[in-house]
């Protein structure tokens, strides 16, 4: 009977096939932090004179709208740029002169635009998002890389402050800005795998913050932060993210996220269509000094499972 | 007769033990379709999973042979993550006998996948997965049980033993690692694999106070598969290799990389069961309930633990220490389940039964909020089935044979976990699922 039954299994199991993709490995949860597959950096035409930094991404209907800062013997201007792909990109158009980091949020009809005048953070805001009329001073001086969130009729501000923190601060309709607090500021000194103490990724400063405010799969909300992080010798991107955008802000685990041989800086990431899109400035002299990496759905990976 | 000495000797060379599917599925079509209500109505070959005991209460010699297939559809944020279908050949051999006037049966029982006989699988514990679907009904199953007849027609007692192998392997290699040209390296390998049978124990009593009553109580024991693999380096880093000035960099240079991790784990259960047989309207009818307690508390992480260990001195080389998995925090489940049967049509040549059970069980794991993944949700399950028992009396079938089918549908409905890092790297999911199959099969009795 023993020497019948292991012929049948050996049989049996020599017909059998390998079933399933890992068998229970297929669309696992993306959220858009980790996987990042970087592409080639973005052919935007530009005059050679100029340099294309600080990328602030939007959705709109079908497109991806970029702001970006133009940096040119001319001075700063904030111009727009747009794609029906996220990656092929048409000539930018000048929006506003004399500004820069220009971060974009939609808000129930028309866009509000943060950006630096010289003097600090600055506010325009717009009908159609091509258009933009500055508002009064947000009063906000001393900061520097603002991301705007539009939450109803408040605007809240990540930027970063002169002590290389980054700091929020919020506005109600009088766009009246409360005092910045700190939100995330450089942690010195970090433990690698053997429980020894090393500088961290981000211990001198952090930079470029891009905020998001995201619905994950169970309706909660999270608040999703980009933000560069300097040493003396790398400066990298990393994700952090927080339940209320105000307190607990937690830095992913396994940050830096892009570490690159190149300087990354001022990170901006949509969700389009069904891909995560990231962009990032590089000092390189290539077209546009913008880079882009995308998580796109897999037999492994699933649709976006956060969105904004 | 020599059948059955062979199962008996299977049964006694035993020497220790463990589990299985139907701690997910119930084990043949009868029992699936009476929603795994099964524990004192047993004395077919799916005896051997649930109660050892009924085997003794048979008179005919019968044997069963038939195939089960269960297909999951579990998803997480809506997405199917195609988990593997539990499908497979099962049946068995019951063979009954007298000792000293008492009833004795011996038998053997059979689940083979036809996917795979075994799959041992250790996925990082932060990946999301069914635990308890994804691979644990992937194993092949023989038991082997005897029961027997303690008091005359009122107390029965069984054991049975499941066997399945563990994995301890060792791929050695040793030589020299040449630092500059790799046709200086020159390298041994010696692969030493060993499957080292385990085997679990179950037992059950079976008492049978009136003709239209039986209770029952079966224990099964813990099971917890190990496997157990690894890679050892011994030689030297050497310049110039394979030539006459071959100069040793580090002397007696070693790696080993270790991982061991626990697979298949089953809980150690206790399953008490009740039935009633009446006569009622004129007509065979049977009710049947059973409470089995599970001790899921004692569920080991499937994530390998990973051992690293090298020296290469005077190199300044080093491995990180590797974290051990997370504790899974599983809890104790209790499984109520009800079932009932009817003979509906009683005929001459052709008798028709036809049966429905249920069954709940809450979750073992806990909400995933840290950095686990596991994702049983609450289980509600329906069952369905009928036998038809055909009188074809010939000198091969002397007895009547019975087709068997039993249908099942389990629902998991939907479950959120919500992570307390909001930076986790897989972030908050919904969690669902249900199960569609059924078990036919083909039973003879002699």
């Amino acid at each position: 009977m023993r020497a019948l039954i292991i012929v049948v299994a050996s049989g049996l199991a020599a017909c059998g096939t390998e079933g399933g993709v890992d068998g229970g490995g297929a669309h696992l949860p993306s959220r858009g932090i980790a996987g990042w597959v970087v592409g080639d950096a973005l052919a935007i035409a530009s005059p050679a004179d100029a340099t294309l930094t600080d990328p602030s991404a939007l959705v709109v209907g079908d497109e991806v709208v970029l702001y970006l800062t133009k940096t040119s013997p001319d001075g700063d201007a904030i111009v727009r740029t747009t794609s029906r792909d996220g990656t092929t990109f048409g000539a930018p158009t000048l929006l506003l002169a004399d500004a820069a980091a220009p971060s974009v949020a939609a808000r129930a009809s028309g866009f509000w635009l943060a950006f630096e005048d010289g003097a600090g953070i600055a506010l325009a805001e717009s009908d159609d998002g091509l258009s933009f009329t500055r508002v009064a001073s947000s009063g906000l001086e001393g900061l520097s890389d603002p991301s705007l969130v539009v939450d109803g009729d408040r605007l809240i501000v990540f930027a970063v402050s002169a002590e290389g923190s980054i700091v929020r601060s919020e506005a109600g309709s009088d766009h009246t800005f409360s005092a910045p607090t700190v939100v995330l500021a450089p942690i010195a000194e970090c433990t690698n795998a053997f429980g020894e103490p090393v500088p961290c990724w981000d211990g001198t400063a952090l930079a470029g913050p891009d905020v998001r405010v995201a619905t994950t799969p169970t309706g909660r909300t999270i608040w999703r932060m980009w933000f560069t992080g300097r040493t003396s010798v790398h400066t990298d991107l990393g994700f952090a993210a927080s339940s209320d955008g105000i307190t607990g802000w937690t830095r992913y685990a396994f940050n830096p996220v892009i570490k690159q041989s190149t300087s990354s800086l001022s990170p901006t990431s949509i969700v389009f269509g069904a891909d995560y899109l990231l962009y990032w400035a590089v000092p390189t002299t290539d077209a546009s000094g913008i880079a882009n990496a995308r998580i796109t759905p897999s037999a492994t990976l699933s649709h976006p499972t956060e969105t904004w | 007769m020599r059948v059955a000495l062979v199962v008996a000797v299977l049964v006694l060379s035993a020497t220790a033990a463990r589990a299985n599917p139907f701690d997910y599925i119930p084990f043949g079509a009868r029992a699936m379709g009476m929603g795994g209500a099964y524990g004192a109505l047993a004395s077919d070959y799916s005896a051997n999973f649930y109660n050892p005991a009924g085997l003794a209460t048979r008179d005919d010699l019968q044997l069963s042979i038939g195939y089960t297939l269960v297909q999951p559809t579990l998803t997480l944020n809506d997405e199917d993550l195609d988990v593997d279908a539990i499908r497979g050949f099962q049946g068995g051999l019951v063979m009954p006998g007298k000792v000293w006037g008492h009833r004795l049966a011996l038998s053997v029982a059979l689940h083979l996948p036809d996917e795979r006989v075994t799959r041992l699988r250790a996925l990082p514990e932060s990946q999301p997965r069914f635990v308890l679907y994804d691979n644990h009904p992937q194993r092949i199953v023989l038991t082997t049980s005897v029961g027997f007849e303690v008091v005359k027609d009122l107390v029965y007692v069984g054991v049975g033993l499941t066997y399945l192998s563990d994995t301890q392997g060792r791929l050695r290699v040793t030589g020299d690692v040449d630092l500059q040209d790799e046709n200086g390296t020159t390298l041994l390998s010696a692969v030493d694999v060993d499957f080292k049978a385990v085997r679990y124990p179950s037992a059950g009593i079976l008492l049978t106070p009136r003709d239209d009553l039986r209770i029952g109580l079966t224990y099964r024991d813990e099971f917890d598969l190990s496997l157990d693999i690894g890679v050892v380096v011994n030689g030297d880093i050497v310049i110039n290799g394979g030539t006459p000035e071959r100069t040793p960099i580090v002397e007696g240079a070693s790696l080993e990389v270790t991982s061991k991790n626990s697979n298949l784990f089953s809980p150690r259960q206790l399953a008490l069961s009740i039935a009633w047989t009446p006569e009622l309207c004129g007509l065979g009818w049977a009710f049947a309930g059973e409470l089995t307690w599970s001790q899921w508390s004692r569920f080991i992480s499937p994530t390998a633990l990973l051992g690293t260990s090298l020296t290469a001195d005077p190199l300044p080389l080093r491995i990180p220490p590797n974290p051990a998995p997370t504790d899974p925090r599983f809890h104790d489940t209790l499984v109520p389940r009800l079932g009932a049967e009817v003979k509906a049509i009683d005929g001459a040549n052709v008798d028709l039964t036809v049966r429905l059970g249920s069954w709940f069980e809450r979750s073992p794991a806990p909400t995933q909020t840290g950095n686990t993944n596991y994702t049983p949700g609450v289980k509600l399950g329906f069952g369905l089935g009928f036998t038809l028992d055909v009188v074809y009396c010939s000198d091969i079938f002397p007895k009547p044979l019975s087709l068997d089918f039993g249908a099942l549908l389990e629902w998991m409905p939907e479950r959120t976990h919500n992570k307390s890092n909001p930076a986790d790297p897989v972030g908050d999911y919904r969690s669902a699922g249900t199960l569609i199959g059924f078990t036919t099969g083909l039973r003879f009795a002699f």
